[in-house]
């Protein structure tokens, strides 16, 4: 599934939560990692956490419950500071950063005043850093082993980050942070837990039927529950899903030539994907005019081969939902040749 | 006695050194009827002891075929050799009146395979069921008969390759079983493979058509074994080596299997002058290491088939952790670079690709550690694939 939402999202800073009222998702995880940060000598070297899970299945969400929970119940030790990853480029920008969030000139060693700063304040800072996975991917591996010098001295600040994906520099054998979080990984939400979640009673049928278009998540969970509070006829939940995502496929949609729309718009068509000579009879188009743009479109990640033969193979559109997005929103193709 | 050392090839006669607990466990399970699984790792002596059971089985006056599928890669190939080696062996019954006609042409065809090609007909369905119905009627099933059937896993796994892999798979693994459920048989079968058979089965959902077989393990030689074979193997050299550097050498490579004993002692043979030193061992240890002795424990990867890729990452992970890893470690390195959402599916992978790697003896889990079994082996892939 590699459905993308980009809607319904909250940064880390957009709002507080109250810890008491909050959804009962990735219970464990939060368990877990309040329970870890709970028990953390304040002068040791702390473990680094990774929260790992597919986009809007709650890891922000996650860490503000962890960044609220430090902040109600263990104040007077610990000192949370959230930080975005896309906002970091090197080490420097971590620390300048931290040092900002907690009202302190840092002068040239940003480090050395936040250290400082917890001696003054008998406090550990425990940082949050959403979408670390930028900082990772724009730096090399000197900046991260010197991260990772920083965080493994003793009563340093505490890191628990997020990520969509475990990366190469996590798990390596030459890379400075090889085995160096402890990664917890959040789980994809089985439809069924929607009750549990919500505790409210749904069409369990119809929220199946929606949810087999998005990632199993908690935010594709609420666009379903979304569209099952508006549209009282069944047959019209999927026309209602289309239209939620329709700006963000359009703007997607456009960005491809017209040879690319010509084949989604036949690969949308069928429910079990199309052959190289199917596409070819639907579009009309020429197999010079087919290939070059199946390997572009592979490459761009629209469609994938399921190979039968190292010759042959069955093209299908990789994200459901912009499948179903086409299927609404463009017309079969014509059989015009250029 | 002289032991040569013969590494690689099964061992016999002389050669043979040891195994005399499972020697006679295996004995006894065959006296009592039973046919047996012996699953165990590459290397680690199979053939060895399948040869040794046939030697002492042939004194006893049963009659023993040796089935050796390594090299076959279609049915017809299996079929021709175990036709030719039942018929070499006295298996198949006698030309008899009363014999149905299918019979008659099947025991025409099976003396005419010996003297030069014949086409075995097994194109169509219908002509190949006949073939392997008359085949199972055309065993002696009165007489005490011991079959090896040796690498067949390995063989089922290249023919499941091929057009209609997964159905004649199916097929052999049910005539095969067919031919053991026959009331009354005396004919006792030992199926060895480096590659778990039980693994391959059950990844088939086959697992019913192996469920009769005992299952027969092999493990390292006990300490007592090793220390006799590594003596056995310098006396037959006339090299000096004390029962400290005997000690030193079994300590060195920890898994005690006849294989590794044999390649470090020829190394430790090839060096040698006048004495075995510590030094001259860690020198033996390390050309081992970096050469090609061992090559054969990654290329059998390839028989993993969609699990090859995760069994390497986890390999050379492993390689790198001398002390071994958590699973949690472990299902980190699968997951890099994969959608968050496979979580689950990975996990899964990773559970089925430790257990492939347990059964074949490359890895083995110690509480919740998992690390390579042999360090000797361990080493080389660090030497091979990390540095």
């Amino acid at each position: 599934m590699q459905t993308i939402l980009p809607i319904l999202h909250e940064t880390l800073l957009s709002y507080d939560i109250k810890t008491r009222k909050v959804l009962a998702i990735n219970e464990e995880a939060y368990t877990s990692l309040s329970n870890y940060l709970s028990k953390e000598d304040i002068t040791k070297t702390a473990q680094p956490n990774l929260i790992v899970g597919e986009s809007g299945c709650g890891k922000t969400f996650l860490m503000k419950r962890l960044y609220a929970c430090v902040k109600e119940n263990m104040g007077d030790i610990l000192y949370p500071v959230v930080i975005e990853g896309k906002s970091l480029f090197s080490n420097d920008d971590i620390w300048s950063q931290c040092a900002l969030y907690l009202n302190i000139e840092g002068g040239n060693d940003c480090f050395e005043a936040i250290l400082k700063w917890q001696e003054t304040n008998s406090k550990r800072v425990v940082l949050f850093v959403d979408n670390i996975q930028y900082y990772f991917e724009r730096t090399d591996n000197t900046e991260q082993y010197g991260l990772r010098g920083k965080l493994n001295r003793g009563g340093a600040p505490i890191i628990i980050a997020s990520s969509e994906m475990v990366l190469p520099a996590f798990t390596q054998y030459d890379a400075a942070f090889f085995d160096g979080f402890k990664i917890n990984y959040l789980k994809p939400l089985p439809v069924s837990a929607v009750e549990e979640i919500t505790k409210s009673e749904y069409d369990i049928n119809r929220l199946e039927k929606i949810m087999a278009y998005m990632p199993k998540t908690i935010r594709s969970m609420f666009i379903a529950i979304g569209i099952l509070e508006k549209s009282n006829d069944s047959a019209k939940d999927l026309a209602f899903l289309s239209d939620y995502f329709f700006s963000h496929y359009q703007a997607k949609y456009e960005t491809t030539n017209i040879q690319t729309q010509r084949i989604l718009s036949a690969l949308s068509q069928t429910d079990s994907g199309l052959t190289l000579p199917e596409i070819r009879e639907i579009t009309g188009q020429d197999n010079g005019k087919i290939s070059p743009y199946l390997k572009l479109m592979a490459d761009q990640k629209l469609i994938d081969k399921e190979a039968k033969t190292p010759r042959g193979g069955i093209y299908y559109i990789i994200d459901p939902l912009f499948k179903l997005w086409l299927r609404h929103n463009t017309v079969p193709t014509l059989r015009i040749k250029d | 006695m002289c032991i040569s050392n013969k590494i690689g090839p099964p061992v016999e006669g002389e050669d043979f050194f040891g195994r005399e607990k499972e020697i006679r466990k295996a004995n006894r399970l065959l006296d009592s009827n039973h046919s047996l699984l012996l699953s165990a790792p590459r290397r680690i002596g199979k053939s060895s002891l399948a040869k040794r059971l046939i030697e002492e089985k042939k004194q006893q006056g049963w009659k023993c075929v040796y089935i050796d599928l390594e090299e076959t890669t279609t049915e017809e190939g299996f079929l021709r050799l175990v036709i030719e080696a039942f018929k070499e062996n006295g298996i198949w019954k006698q030309l008899a009146e009363g014999m149905s006609k299918g019979l008659v042409s099947v025991l025409d065809r099976i003396e005419k395979i010996s003297l030069g090609p014949v086409d075995l007909n097994i194109g169509k369905r219908e002509e190949q069921e006949d073939l392997y119905k008359n085949l199972k009627e055309l065993i002696k099933h009165d007489e005490d008969t011991f079959i090896v059937v040796d690498e067949l896993t390995l063989f089922l796994g290249i023919l499941n390759k091929s057009e209609n892999g997964a159905e004649k798979v199916a097929f052999i693994l049910n005539w095969l079983r067919s031919l053991r459920q026959v009331s009354k048989t005396n004919v006792r079968w030992l199926f060895c493979g480096s590659v778990g058979l039980r693994n391959f089965t059950s990844a088939m959902n086959l697992g019913y058509t192996i469920n009769d077989l005992m299952e027969f393990g092999l493990g390292e030689l006990s300490r007592e074994e090793a220390e006799g074979l590594l003596s056995g193997l310098c006396k037959s050299e006339d090299m000096e080596m004390g029962e400290e550097l005997i000690n030193y050498t079994l300590d060195k490579l920890h898994w005690n299997i006849p294989y590794f004993i044999q390649v470090i002692f020829s190394k430790l043979a090839e060096e040698y002058e006048d004495e075995v030193t510590k030094e001259s061992i860690d020198i033996a240890y390390n050309k081992l290491c970096s050469e090609n002795y061992l090559s054969t424990w990654s290329e059998r990867l390839s028989e993993y088939r969609e699990f090859e890729v995760p069994a390497r990452q986890i390999l050379k992970s492993l390689s790198t952790q001398p002390a071994g890893m958590e699973r949690d470690a472990m299902l980190n390195i699968l997951m890099t670079g994969q959608d968050a959402s496979k979580v689950e599916e990975i996990d899964y992978l990773l559970s089925k690709v430790l257990e492939m790697l347990e059964n074949d003896g490359y890895i083995l889990k110690m509480d919740s550690i998992r690390a390579f079994r042999s360090p000797l082996l361990r080493d080389y892939w660090f030497n091979k694939f990390v540095q």
